[in-house]
């Protein structure tokens, strides 16, 4: 038998009393208060934190017996009623006893209540930046880009495209002093050539791929952001 | 909306109203939206529980911290769960004694807590306003002038109950 399972040195009072199948009201106190003592001496460590209030009781429970046990003296004169010892922990136990039922009470309660449920009083926290942008959603975001533009220009002039790694120097430089992020339509620079955003895209692609760069989208259909990992330029070679 | 389509039935406006939202709506509250006397939502109210019941429906009207709200059945409570992915949260023995103990001799300071339990009531009581079923009440005019507390909204919701006189008399249930 272990202590702790009593809500307190009440509880465990009650419990003998109830095992014993007795009366609150005319408790043997010698006999409970040698029970009450035995289930302390069980207990390997006297945690005197917790069993303080246990050995509390326990006096309490003693001096009862010895009052009871002493020939009482009959009083000479008419004294002042002493405060009954007995009759202060019968009304102490049946005070508990009432509570503990309420809280069984309340159990029942809790046990039904918690098994209907209402509509949710909050509502849902909104979606928060979604951390991840797919592929398919920068190439449909690239899509709308090349479809702003104009037919190729008739004068291309082969030699001064960039290469991707060129794009992805240029596009780190420019996320670098971009901290709370650069448009994705600011990567495509007006009047560009096709390949030269077709270059700067997969530029970007494979920033994302080596997780130099972070793609975040306020809400969906939004403007996507690009952001630096790491916030600095001269990392690890692009 | 064709001519045919009858007007809406007034149980049917309480009904949506007590759908909508998630805290217990004040009988006078529904009176005021609906447009009724608060004797004709209470006795649509019993219209709408008796049918529930007698329909099989999955819905309930609840009467708890001073108003009515709709909650599903107990027992579609496995469904609404597992959907939800939310477990029970039982509360302790020592918090449910010190909840009663609150509920039935509010307000009450925790040395008056301790007194009825024997034993310290700092966890529970902590528990207890962390989970909002307690809540601080000012201070007692009494040396120390130490806190008073007492139950909350929720509490009733929580547990079901209408109001604090729904509790039954301490004692009722002594053999």
């Amino acid at each position: 038998m272990k202590l702790d399972v009593f809500e307190g040195p009440l509880d465990l009072l009650l419990h003998l009393i109830e095992e014993e199948e007795l009366s609150v009201y005319d408790v043997p106190i010698a006999r409970i208060t040698a029970q009450f003592l035995s289930y302390l001496a069980e207990l390997e460590e006297l945690d005197l934190d917790w069993a303080g209030e246990f050995i509390l009781l326990a006096a309490t429970l003693l001096e009862i017996k010895a009052r009871e046990l002493l020939p009482r003296p009959k009083p000479e004169v008419e004294e002042e009623p002493e405060e009954d010892p007995r009759a202060a922990l019968i009304q102490r136990l049946l005070e508990y006893k009432q509570f503990k039922t309420a809280s069984g009470f309340l159990a029942e309660q809790l046990h039904t209540s918690s098994r209907q449920h209402g509509r949710p009083a909050v509502l849902p926290e909104p979606p928060g930046l979604p951390e991840d942008v797919t592929l398919r959603d920068l190439v449909a975001a690239f899509r709308v880009v090349l479809e702003g533009l104009v037919p190729d220009l008739p004068a291309e002039i082969a030699g001064e495209e960039v290469t991707i790694r060129e794009a992805m120097l240029g596009l780190v430089q420019a996320l670098a002093v971009r901290p709370s992020g650069l448009p994705f339509r600011a990567v495509f620079a007006k009047g560009a050539s096709r390949l030269h955003m077709v270059v700067c895209f997969l530029a970007l692609l494979e920033l994302v791929r080596r997780g130099r760069v972070k793609v975040r989208q306020a809400e969906p259909f939004g403007e996507i952001l690009l952001f630096l990992v790491g916030g600095s330029a001269n990392g690890r070679e692009g | 909306m064709g001519a045919k389509d009858s007007p809406p039935e007034r149980w049917g406006i309480i009904e949506a109203l007590l759908f909508v939202t998630p805290e217990p709506l004040p009988l006078e509250r529904l009176a005021e939206v609906a447009g009724l006397t608060p004797l004709e939502v209470r006795a649509i109210l019993a219209d709408l529980r008796h049918a529930y019941g007698r329909e099989g429906h999955a819905f309930a009207v609840e009467e708890a911290a001073g108003g009515f709200r709709l909650v599903t059945r107990p027992d579609y409570d496995p469904w609404v769960r597992k959907l939800q992915a939310v477990a029970p949260s039982p509360l302790s023995q020592a918090a449910l004694e010190t909840l009663a103990i609150v509920a039935y001799r509010q307000p009450v300071t925790r040395a008056e807590v301790e007194a009825v339990r024997g034993v310290a009531a700092d966890r529970p009581l902590q528990t207890l306003l962390d989970r909002r079923l307690l809540k601080e009440a000012g201070r007692k005019q009494a040396p120390g002038r130490p806190i008073l507390y007492v139950t909350t909204a929720e509490f009733l919701q929580h547990f079901g109950l209408k109001d604090l006189s729904a509790l039954p008399p301490l004692g009722a249930a002594e053999s």
